[in-house]
């Protein structure tokens, strides 16, 4: 790479950032496009047991890199190390064809004949120990083991104490990872995905007594709220160590560039690569020295030494470390995508920061899903609408990646709490934030009657605690959810993904009327 | 009786309820005059055919109506009506200050407009437009001692050690201290802005415009501080010149110029003198004849208003929010404001977050209420030109808090020079760094 680069046209760069980015939202992004944030690490660790995150976080995709992240075989995007022994990890579920656990529809099945996820749990963990330990147990099918199980628990904790015995012989461990825990019932039956996590964390807890014997669990943070996990006896043991994925401004948009910089080999990817690496030459930031050296101490960062061209075995361009923490160099990266304005003058805001802020949602929280729709979006638009804007993302063009983010996001949402539309419609095209509680109330109860109980399908899926507290238990709920806060003068309010998506107004003192009024 | 805030809801009232009588007769101006009375103009050419004599019309009931429910603050009937010629050329004149009228319930009354007359010449709403090359900030507080001359100051100054050519400007004239400050006492200039303005009034300004201001040269890249005082090393008989500063002056070509044109004009005078990349300008605290003319007319780019968080602080903006919302002028102004929060407490983090949130809200609700665009429901989202308005955590927003901490080293401004001189760069930019940032992005420097 010469430090003279030709120029790159804007179209050129918008096709590339199309190509990079997924463009199904939900897609798994290949290894070597992950991006592992430094304060999600501790997710990996094999005391974490419960991962919680929103919808779209990366919970699937740690899920799957810990799966293929066989004894020797490192997946690339994971830090080397990061295990102290060599690890089996198998699926206990997903929302793949495993033949280690049954899929959605045997599981709903078994457990609409015998309710007891918990023996469907132990006949999981049971098979991952492989044949060496089980020879009783009977493999021609998920009910024979199933049934065999629920008779006989003594002997399946003594094969479970045996096997544990034999791994920490062998200097081994075994992993079983969970995740789209939604899909134990196909037909969505929220009151049986519940009852087969709440068996599933008490098998978990059970684990902390094995050395060897490790189970991780992927959990929407909805998902971890709604079920009322907080009576399990011992829960503490899990609740103490367990990790929410928060994607910071930094995070996300060192997710961009690492996908940038190893998306489809173009000149692009390669001027790409080079503005990292003059970035990362530029950076000032003398703690930034201080934070490489923490990473060459530990030995687990994913970059360990930028002057090796950052190329590993598997063709995965490691990121330098200014690109993945330090702002400033974040900054001036994006500004050669998105320049400095959000509009004709700098009063409506800097891209770098924001797209994220209004992709966030009530609790601050914006996802990498829908920072990568937005920004591919955003490359998309300015390509056929703006072909001529000074800047690659063009203003107007991120505008339109974040009304997609936006409708996106409502839908994933309406898929998992789908009495939300019904909530909301009262108010689409009507009503405007901040609006007070008074008000909120008042179109639901004409809407509905009473509230949550007179709502189809709401009052089962709320919290236990808030199921009797009437309009105040759901705005909790959803300001849980993130859809809404609530003010210090307790007005209530709407993130702009959502009340954008939702057709509410907000609320000013100019009307439009008044302002195309000539003025003296 | 109506007192004076009663008197323009109540004309909205009876007008719309007589608005087919009054509808021939549009576009109708009230004259509101210094007294608090009010005359209605109309078009010259109604005067012939207007009929406010017959039992029958609704022109002479309207007039009945008005005439005893705004009493005191109407004439009698027969002086209640005056005829203008060609009334529309008056309000399309630009130069003509006025503002629909409205209703109780903020709505408006179609072609009824208000022209007010104040006693003096601050009115909060004349604006100029593109009169400067650089990029002027006011930095303005609604009360005073919040610290806006420390942060002037230090802003000054860290913007001249990164490089910048900053012209400050003392117009807190009726408390100044900002050069003294800033300044040592050996370097102060002969004469300052109070003198200027005295002179001019005798075509004589020219004779001082070299000798009010003291310069500071920087190590750093160039930069460089260039301050301009309220008054000369020895002020001299201050307060008989304060006393002349407001008066309206003539130009040399007998041009009558307001005292704030006039101020303009040695703006003006010292941008081209001095080529400052960004002139910041201390403003005096409150509702107040020069801080309207620091706010409104001297086409600043960046207007910061220094914010305590208390009832007495946002009842002042308000104030000010409604007035320009009132007079059809908020869109002119809201964006070049920004709400800096003002001496927060730094005794801890918590404390810090929870007194910045507490007065984000207060901002974002009088921002909202008076200044911010209403965007209404399901409106397609808004692209460049949509509606102005921003959610409550937007961190662009005008509402959004630039927050300075409160900070002991800063506390007394006696001998910021010094201090100044003193500090280690770091810990000027830990108290006022995010204003700092901002200014270095309003001048379009690299961060």
């Amino acid at each position: 790479m010469t430090t003279q680069q030709a120029v790159l046209d804007n179209d050129a760069i918008r096709e590339a950032i199309e190509a990079c980015l997924p463009a199904d939202p939900s897609a798994s992004l290949p290894d070597q496009q992950l991006f592992l944030p430094w304060p999600h690490r501790k997710a990996l660790n094999l005391d974490c047991s419960l991962v919680i995150g929103a919808r779209g976080v990366g919970k699937t995709a740690w899920a799957r890199a810990l799966l293929a992240n066989q004894d020797h075989q490192r997946t690339v995007a994971l830090p080397s190390e990061i295990f102290p022994y060599p690890l089996t990890v198998v699926a206990g579920f997903s929302d793949q064809a495993q033949t280690s656990h049954p899929s959605g529809g045997i599981f709903a099945k078994l457990i609409s004949a015998q309710d007891d996820p918990y023996s469907l749990w132990l006949a999981v963990l049971l098979r991952a120990l492989g044949s060496d330990n089980t020879s009783t147990l009977p493999l021609e099918s998920w009910v024979a083991t199933f049934d065999w199980v629920r008779g006989h628990h003594e002997e399946a904790w003594a094969i479970l104490r045996q096997a544990d015995q034999a791994l920490l012989q062998e200097n081994r461990g075994l992993l079983l990872v969970f995740d789209a825990l939604d899909r134990v019932s196909p037909d969505g039956d929220w009151l049986q995905v519940s009852a087969a996590i709440r068996a599933l964390l008490r098998l978990i807890l059970e684990l902390k007594g094995f050395k060897r014997l490790h189970g991780k669990v992927f959990l929407r943070t909805d998902q971890y709220a709604r079920g009322s996990f907080t009576d399990l006896p011992d829960i503490a043991k899990i609740r103490a160590n367990r990790i929410e994925l928060l994607w910071s401004l930094t995070d996300l948009h060192g997710l961009l560039w690492q996908c940038l910089c190893n998306g489809t080999p173009c000149d692009a990817r390669e001027h790409f690569r080079y503005w990292c690496q003059d970035a990362s030459a530029k950076s000032q930031d003398p703690a930034m020295e201080l934070f490489k050296n923490d990473l060459l101490l530990l030995n687990q960062s994913p970059a360990e030494d930028e002057s090796s061209q950052n190329i590993d075995a598997n063709h995965r361009w490691e990121l330098p470390t200014a690109v993945q923490r330090d702002e400033p160099s974040q900054r001036a990266l994006f500004e050669k995508l998105a320049g400095r304005r959000m509009g004709r003058d700098s009063r409506r805001g800097v891209p770098y920061t924001w797209i994220v802020n209004h992709l966030a949602d009530a609790q601050g929280q914006t996802t990498p899903r829908s920072f990568l729709t937005a920004i591919r979006k955003a490359a998309e638009e300015s390509r056929h609408r703006y072909p001529d804007a000074e800047y690659p993302l063009f203003y107007d063009g991120l505008k339109l990646g974040v009304q997609a983010a936006s409708s996106n996001r409502i839908n994933e949402l309406e898929e998992d709490h789908p009495w939300l539309p019904a909530i909301m419609k009262p108010f689409s095209n009507r009503a405007s934030v901040p609006m007070t509680v008074a008000v909120f109330d008042q179109e639901l109860s004409e809407a509905f009657g009473l509230i949550p109980a007179d709502v189809p399908g709401l009052i089962e899926r709320l919290p236990k605690e808030l199921r009797s507290q009437g309009v105040h238990g759901l705005i909790t709920y959803l300001c849980q959810l993130g859809l809404l806060t609530q003010m210090k003068d307790e007005r209530l309010n709407m993130p702009d993904i959502y009340r954008i998506g939702f057709k509410l107004g907000r609320k000013g003192g100019i009307k439009p009327a008044q302002r195309s009024t000539p003025q003296a | 009786m109506k007192t004076f805030d009663a008197i323009l809801p109540a004309l909205a009232g009876i007008l719309k309820s007589y608005e087919a009588s009054i509808k021939p007769y549009l576009p109708l101006i009230v004259n509101r005059n210094v007294y608090g009375c009010i005359v209605l103009l109309i078009d010259a050419c109604h005067e012939e055919t207007i009929d406010l004599v017959s039992d029958d019309s609704g022109m002479r009931q309207l007039t009945a109506k008005i005439c005893v429910q705004l009493k005191p603050h109407v004439k009698e009937p027969e002086r209640l009506w005056m005829f203008e010629d060609n009334l529309q050329l008056l309000i399309d004149d630009p130069r003509t200050l006025k503002f629909p009228l409205e209703d109780n319930e903020r709505r408006l009354i179609p072609e009824v407009y208000v022209i007010d007359r104040l006693a003096q010449e601050a009115t909060w709403e004349s604006f100029s437009d593109n009169t400067s090359t650089g990029t002027r900030v006011v930095f303005y507080s609604m009360k005073g001692g919040v610290g806006r001359s420390t942060a002037l100051a230090a802003c000054a100054w860290a913007l001249a050690e990164s490089g910048q050519r900053v012209l400050v400007l003392d117009l807190d004239l009726e408390s100044p201290g900002l050069s003294t400050s800033l300044l040592p006492a050996s370097r102060q200039p002969a004469y300052g802005i109070t003198d200027w303005l005295v002179e001019d009034l005798v075509n004589n300004g020219d004779a001082i415009l070299e000798q009010m201001h003291a310069s500071l040269g920087t190590q750093q890249r160039g930069g460089e501080l260039i301050v301009v005082p309220s008054h000369g090393d020895n002020p001299g008989e201050y307060v008989s010149k304060l006393g002349r500063v407001w008066m309206p002056g003539f130009t040399a070509d007998g041009q009558r110029q307001t005292w704030s044109e006039r101020l303009l004009r040695m703006i003006q005078q010292l941008e081209e003198k001095h080529q400052p990349t960004i002139v910041l300008i201390d403003s005096r605290a409150g509702i107040d004849e020069v801080a309207s003319a620091c706010v409104t007319d001297l086409d600043a780019k960046l207007i910061y208003l220094f914010a305590l968080d208390s009832l007495q602080t946002w009842q002042g903006y308000r104030i000010l929010f409604e007035h320009w919302r009132l007079h059809g002028v908020a869109t002119k102004i809201r964006e070049r404001l920004r709400v800096v929060g003002a001496l927060l407490p730094t005794w801890g983090d918590q404390a810090f977050m929870q007194a910045t949130a507490q007065l984000r809200e207060n901002a974002y609700l009088n921002f909202s209420q008076c200044l911010y665009d209403e965007e209404l429901a399901g409106a397609v989202l808004p692209l460049a030109d949509g509606p102005f308005n921003f959610d409550l955590p937007d961190v662009d927003a005008p509402h959004s808090p630039l927050a300075i901490g409160w900070n002991q080293g800063f506390a007394a401004i006696g001998s910021l020079h010094e201090r100044l001189a003193a500090s280690e760069a770091n810990q000027i930019e830990f108290v006022f760094g995010p204003l700092i940032d901002n200014l270095l992005a309003v001048c379009g420097a690299e961060p």
